[in-house]
């Protein structure tokens, strides 16, 4: 049976849930559970609370997974439901991201830069911290877009699919993020060659 | 072509997400627009330092399925029907065991156990009485709805209030960081002309002090 299963595309594994196959939501559980993580990784940049929203994601998934009417739809339909607990987890938490303001004061990623490290070259380590960091100096929407499209790698019209937005407001949202992420991290003095396209 | 429009067909050629016709438009129009070709090096510049790390979390727990909900209790069906069968099974048991009485009076019919009721009428004064206490009943039943009603409604607008405040927030600190945004944006764009500024005076004044 299990065979059966991960020959399964998502669809008919969904439909198999939807009458009350629970080894079928394990094997669901099993594809989705690592790009969901990520995703909400790189929405938060902690990983305490990218494994809760995880946790909570499948949890949702479980308990509403008969109000999916297009089976088709379910990972723009996952992701939905990983998206909206991560920006309920903000609202909840009443965190507030890092704003353009603290550029505009000239405060650089503090500490993050190891000053031993010479000026041409960051390791990977560092590069990760700043652009994590970096990510979230983006609005809620351009940083989920910028994870959709970058990490995630899903199309444009994938994205505007989750998200509910027409795809021109999603390319929109897209260039704008990718332009503040790069005024950010020029004004915290990343060294050039990272910024070229090699 | 507007801005707006190239800024989109700039995302689509970014990401690869063209035919081959539009493609090969595309490029045209990039070669002859040089201000659009420095923002696609830049964007691939961007691009290209998002993807020299991974966002792959530190190891995530595995997911805990939820206890497999009991297959007896899982169909409400199943549970109308066990409650009907088991009150068909009690009135059978109460029809075969008790001394049921089933008759006719000149008032209508009867249902009791054991002896049947005496045959009364029912007074004038009794009947006043049980319509009065029908309506103390009901008075105090709607009394009670609507004071229910009222803490729902109040709890709502106390809901939506938040909400509203929390809404307001949020636009607030959106237009800080557009207003932010434009300074950024004003404070390059000064810094930039200022420095073509000085160098056309600085080439200025070469030429003056050599001639």
């Amino acid at each position: 049976m299990l065979t059966g299963l991960k020959d399964m595309d998502d669809q008919s594994l969904v439909r198999r849930v939807q009458e009350g196959d629970q080894e079928a939501f394990t094997e669901l559980v099993d594809r989705w559970q690592n790009k969901i993580h990520r995703f909400a990784y790189g929405f938060l940049a902690d990983a305490d609370d990218a494994g809760e929203i995880t946790q909570k994601t499948f949890i949702k998934a479980y308990q509403k997974l008969d109000t999916l009417d297009d089976r088709g739809k379910f990972s723009s339909w996952i992701y939905r439901v990983a998206n909206n607990l991560c920006l309920d987890e903000l609202k909840r938490a009443g965190r507030r991201k890092s704003t353009p303001l603290e550029l505009w004061n000239g405060q650089s990623a503090a500490g993050t830069i190891n000053p031993k490290t010479p000026a041409d070259t960051l390791e990977t380590r560092e590069l990760e911290q700043i652009l994590r960091k970096a990510l979230l100096t983006l609005s809620e929407e351009q940083r989920t877009v910028v994870i959709l499209k970058e990490y995630e790698g899903l199309k444009f019209r994938e994205i505007a699919d989750i998200l509910g937005e027409p795809e021109n407001t999603v390319k929109s949202r897209l260039y704008y993020g990718l332009k503040h992420l790069r005024r950010t991290l020029t004004t915290w003095n990343i060294p050039k060659q990272y910024l070229n396209d090699d | 072509m507007t801005k707006q429009e190239a800024r989109e067909r700039l995302m689509d050629y970014l990401y690869d997400e063209m035919s081959e016709q539009e493609r090969k438009e595309f490029e045209k129009h990039l070669e002859n627009n040089p201000g659009l070709r420095d923002e696609l090096k830049e964007l691939k510049g961007t691009r290209s330092l998002l993807g020299k790390v991974s966002m792959e979390a530190p190891q995530q727990p595995d997911f805990n399925m939820p206890p497999k909900p009991n297959s007896w209790g899982a169909s409400s069906y199943v549970k109308t029907a066990l409650a009907a069968a088991a009150a068909l099974l009690v009135g059978v048991m109460m029809f075969a065991f008790a001394d049921l009485q089933f008759g006719q009076t000149e008032h209508g019919y009867y249902l009791t156990f054991g002896t049947p009721p005496a045959q009364e009428s029912i007074t004038e004064e009794a009947v006043e009485e049980l319509v009065n206490r029908l309506q103390q009943e009901n008075r105090l039943m709607a009394a009670a709805m609507y004071e229910q009603l009222s803490e729902q409604q109040d709890e709502q607008l106390n809901r939506a209030m938040a909400d509203l405040a929390e809404y307001y927030e949020m636009q607030r600190e959106r237009d800080l960081m557009l207003v932010a945004e434009g300074f950024a944006q004003l404070e390059e764009e000064t810094t930039d002309r200022f420095i073509q500024t000085n160098e056309a005076i600085g080439d200025i004044f070469y030429a003056l002090y050599n001639q």
